[in-house]
């Protein structure tokens, strides 16, 4: 049910993404909302559940808005896995950890995006996507302490339960 | 037991990962066929696009009139001194096209004058009209030629005549004035001779007095120089009959006259310097009245 009701997130948005956000971008930087709740799930979750949460949110991105099929499964895919990995060792009452974290995870898509395209022929300009990365790390981070602060919740109550 | 555990997991990444890379590079070439599942999430996430996009456009247009409103307020002043320049600008024109129209009038008598008359084109440099006095200074003095007593008229009639003169200007005294009398007759009958002189008001009108009660004039004759004063040369236009009446005592008539020159528009004037031969040119010859 929880994975269900990420996934309709994850569509929406994509929706408000490509529409609201597409007016409000900055430098060409647009929130991404799947990337950033793949990291917290993953944060969360450990790698297994953050990975498959990554290949999920990543597949339904390029079902819905993506060029080729499967690079973003891949892509988030691997972030949800290599920040799921820190589940155990980062202490997630930190405000600044979800927030490095994504940071880590922006960068780390982008570049994942990059080789995976490399790899599959795709002719992306890698200064070019450096400049919209880097107003994708702000944008991303200013909308982390809201989103990690609603998974945090979330997380305390399937403790308690 | 783990090993085999993390071999299945290795392989599950490499076949998920070898399988959607297979499916990018199969989808890299742009396609003119969605699949079913593409096409079935594309259009559930329609509408929410559509209207999405509408609130975006119209938030963003609202926003857009406080982001236009230095550029309006800036367009504004400039669009403002825009149209003071060519409200400046269509104001040079016009006074340009006054002047040629008043100045093709000029030419047009002065042509048909020049048989009669020497004129002397001159510009009005200043004015002095008031209840006591009526006169105007011209740009022109006895540099040009010009001399005390010599007749001042336009296109439409007879203005005044030239009382003091310096190097570069003179003085007239136009016909308004109670001190710019001039002889006068009747046009149509050659006779009735009169003077007409000014009321000694602001207003532009004049009166014909000195007449015999039994003189023949009616309304709407027109009145020219008589030339018998020995100043004005005869058959100057001056004006036109519009009140007749019977002077105090009932000896003599008055007419009033209404010149034929606005002396309110006066610009440019004519100089008669010289009389070639006296003639008449009340009617037809004197400008387009």
């Amino acid at each position: 049910m929880k994975y269900i009701l990420l996934l309709i997130l994850g569509f929406f948005s994509v929706i408000l993404r490509d529409t609201i956000f597409n007016d409000l971008s900055v430098a060409g930087g647009k929130p991404d909302f799947m990337l950033i709740m793949v990291v917290f799930f993953a944060i969360f979750n450990g790698p297994l559940k953050g990975g498959c949460l990554g290949l999920a949110m990543g597949f339904l991105e390029d079902l819905l808005a993506g060029r080729f099929i499967g690079v973003n499964a891949l892509c988030k895919g691997i972030i949800g896995w290599i920040i799921g990995h820190s589940e155990r060792r980062l202490y997630k009452n930190n405000f600044f950890v979800p927030i490095v974290c994504l940071i880590v995870g922006t960068i780390a898509n982008a570049f994942i995006y990059y080789v995976l395209s490399k790899l599959i022929g795709s002719n992306i300009v890698f200064i070019g996507m450096v400049i919209t990365t880097i107003p994708d790390i702000v944008y991303n981070s200013c909308f982390a302490p809201l989103i990690y602060a609603a998974f945090y919740q979330i997380s305390a109550k399937d403790i308690r339960d | 037991m783990p090993k085999r555990k993390w071999l299945i997991r290795i392989s599950a990444v490499i076949i998920i990962g070898g399988i959607l890379l297979s499916l990018a590079v199969a989808t890299i070439e742009p396609r003119n066929n969605l699949t079913f599942v593409e096409n079935g999430l594309r259009n559930a996430a329609s509408p929410f696009q559509h209207g999405l996009s509408t609130l975006s456009s119209n938030i963003k247009s609202v926003f857009a009139i406080f982001g236009e409103a230095q550029k309006l307020h800036d367009e504004n002043i400039i669009l403002k001194q825009q149209i003071g320049e060519l409200n400046n600008q269509i104001n040079t024109l016009k006074e340009a096209e006054l002047e040629n129209i008043r100045l093709k009038e000029m030419l047009a008598y002065k042509q048909k004058a020049v048989e009669h008359y020497d004129l002397t084109v001159a510009a009005i440099i200043a004015e002095n009209n008031n209840k006591l006095e009526h006169t105007i200074i011209l740009d022109k003095g006895s540099n040009d030629g010009i001399a005390s007593n010599m007749i001042v008229l336009n296109h439409q009639g007879l203005v005044g005549r030239i009382t003091s003169v310096l190097s570069d200007s003179c003085e007239v005294v136009l016909v308004l004035d109670r001190e710019g009398a001039v002889g006068a007759r009747v046009w149509e009958t050659r006779e009735t001779p009169g003077v007409v002189e000014g009321m000694g008001s602001d207003k532009n009108i004049l009166r014909m007095v000195h007449m015999p009660h039994d003189a023949d004039i009616c309304l709407g004759d027109i009145i020219v120089t008589s030339g018998l004063d020995g100043i004005y040369p005869e058959g100057i236009r001056i004006g036109e009959v519009v009140d007749i009446s019977i002077e105090a005592g009932g000896l003599t008539k008055q007419a009033t006259i209404e010149p034929y020159v606005n002396f309110s528009k006066l610009e440019e004037v004519f100089i008669l310097t010289n009389v070639k031969v006296s003639s008449d040119m009340a009617n037809g010859e004197q400008g387009g009245q």
